[in-house]
């Protein structure tokens, strides 16, 4: 089945057939589905097919083919979020939705890094959203119930056959500036008060102020060839405090990325090697809105637009996509 | 080497990538143990040997592996020659046609005898070959073992040492946190939209 926004009576004929989905949509449109072996985000801004929009009206469908082995559905909260690696099968993949903001979330970004075994099968998922001029609960959907968490994650566990694999590419426009001073952290937090900035102690936010740093920019750490960002939520002049969507963790040398001057066609250069064949496709918010996706066709990326990106660990500013590959 | 930090090779594997740098972080906080990373990264690199830029990223780290394959049979064209020198020598004491295709049927048989020998030897001695090496590597190893071990225990008291000032320096980062955090809770928050979040506004 084509990876798309479809009408909610189409999905609800999915949902009937017993097919193994992934949605996304506004709660509005996703409060009462049928039950069924589903799960759910909130959001209503997408790429579909043909270009990027906003949409509160339709349901944006993965299916999860899964080949005819078998699956699971399970609720995470922050108690037992660190099961999720145990929970999956020895071959397979996870797909993997949290709530924005919500301790589940809190707890899997600043562990996973550490969790045994996270690295044997690709874990892939993103934060749901809301409109972002409603004061609207952003909510995950656990389709067996058909019940809305917000403060709960919903997963579903694909067990594929010995002759396939999944696998995670990820598109990140950043580089890292290399004539940025090297940022290093005290403590895993979402927020930062004192860092290290070239070795010396130094308080953050004054430093975004003094240096005008474009907070549009995540800072980047490099994770063995991968670059991995860290997004600014907000700088609070007042507490001297930097707030980031994703955790900083300590022992990570970090940069401020280099600047960016057409964020468009930059998205556009990174994103052609993106294949039709994904079988999963998420993209940050921020990318969506810096660069202007809205009403813009760019290569093959799809899927919902989100608060966070999951490749195994939390991620920002960044484009996920899963592949299920033949082993030949 | 790429554990360790000693060979800095960048990555193109996204799996690749990430596990690296855990097993990495891992070893410096002596969660795991060297041996224990590289066993684990071996099997999963096996389970996603087919996955995009992982045969590149091994190449890169390797170097490329070139394996010359032992022809398992000798072509007919030379066996032919052979059959046809070692007859002419004989040729005197072959009297009859029926005696020349025995004889002929002998020597190739022979001659495949001889090869099959030859072969086995060569095998022999490549092992043998390959034992000396594997002990010469062996060696290597367990130097190179002693060597990181002497390195790593250096590392380690340094690190301990960083990591004593570093804790310090986080439990005042972790103070002036709750200091902040709790001064934010007691000023009544203002509704804030999600662009608000999202420009910081």
């Amino acid at each position: 089945m084509e990876s798309k926004l479809y009408d909610k009576a189409e999905v609800i004929s999915f949902i009937k057939q017993g097919k193994l989905l992934s949605l996304a949509g506004d709660n509005k449109i996703l409060n009462d589905l049928p039950q069924g072996n589903w799960i759910a985000g909130s959001i209503p801004y997408f790429m579909d097919n043909d270009q990027g929009k906003f949409n509160q009206d339709k349901i944006y469908v993965n299916e999860l083919e899964h080949f005819g082995s078998n699956f699971s559905i399970k609720v995470y909260d922050k108690n037992n979020i660190h099961q999720v690696v145990k929970d999956s099968y020895d071959n397979g993949y996870t797909m993997i939705i949290f709530p924005p903001f919500s301790e589940v979330l809190q707890e899997y970004a600043l562990n996973s890094p550490n969790y045994e075994g996270l690295y044997n099968n690709p874990i892939v998922g993103w934060v749901s959203g809301i409109d972002l001029n409603s004061d609207d609960t952003p909510k995950t959907y656990e389709g067996r119930s058909g019940i809305a968490h917000t403060d709960k994650a919903v997963a579903i566990h694909v067990q594929l056959p010995e002759n396939k694999f999944a696998q995670i590419e990820i598109v990140n426009i950043f580089e890292r500036d290399e004539n940025s001073p090297e940022i290093e952290f005290y403590v895993n937090s979402f927020d930062v008060i004192n860092c290290l900035i070239d070795g010396k102690e130094t308080n953050l936010a004054e430093y975004y102020k003094q240096h005008n740093i474009d907070v549009k920019l995540p800072i980047v750490a490099d994770y063995s060839g991968a670059r991995i960002n860290v997004s600014v939520k907000e700088i609070d002049q007042e507490n001297g405090l930097v707030g980031f969507y994703a955790p900083v963790f300590e022992n990570v040398i970090y940069k401020f990325a280099k600047p960016v001057d057409n964020y468009v066609r930059k998205f556009e250069i990174n994103t052609i090697d993106i294949g039709e064949k994904s079988a999963f496709s998420c993209n940050c918010i921020l990318n969506y809105l810096y660069g202007e996706l809205e009403g813009k066709k760019i290569n093959n990326v799809k899927g919902p637009i989100t608060f966070g990106e999951i490749a195994y660990q939390l991620l920002n500013q960044t484009l996920v996509n899963l592949y299920i590959e033949n082993i030949e | 080497m790429l554990l360790t930090g000693d060979l800095n090779v960048p990555l193109k594997n996204f799996f690749f990538q990430m596990k690296v740098t855990q097993a990495k972080n891992q070893i410096l906080s002596g969660k795991v143990e060297l041996e224990e990373a590289v066993e684990e990264i071996y099997e999963l690199c096996q389970k996603f040997r087919q996955a995009k830029y992982m045969e590149e990223d091994l190449d890169r780290i390797f170097g490329e592996r070139q394996e010359t394959p032992v022809s398992q049979t000798t072509p007919n064209k030379q066996v032919e020659n052979r059959v046809k020198q070692i007859e002419k020598t004989e040729e005197k004491s072959v009297k009859s046609e029926e005696n020349r295709a025995q004889n002929k049927e002998k020597i190739i048989q022979k001659i495949k005898k001889q090869e099959i020998e030859a072969r086995n030897l060569r095998i022999k001695t490549e092992r043998e070959e390959l034992e000396k090496i594997k002990l010469e590597l062996e060696k290597e190893r367990e130097k190179a073992r002693q060597l990181i071990a002497k390195q790593l225990e250096e590392e380690r008291k340094n690190r301990l040492k960083i990591a004593e000032q570093k804790r310090l320096k986080a439990e005042q980062e972790k103070q002036k946190l709750q200091k902040v955090t709790k001064r934010k809770k007691v000023v009544k928050p203002k509704k804030k939209s999600f662009w608000g979040y999202i420009f910081g506004k």
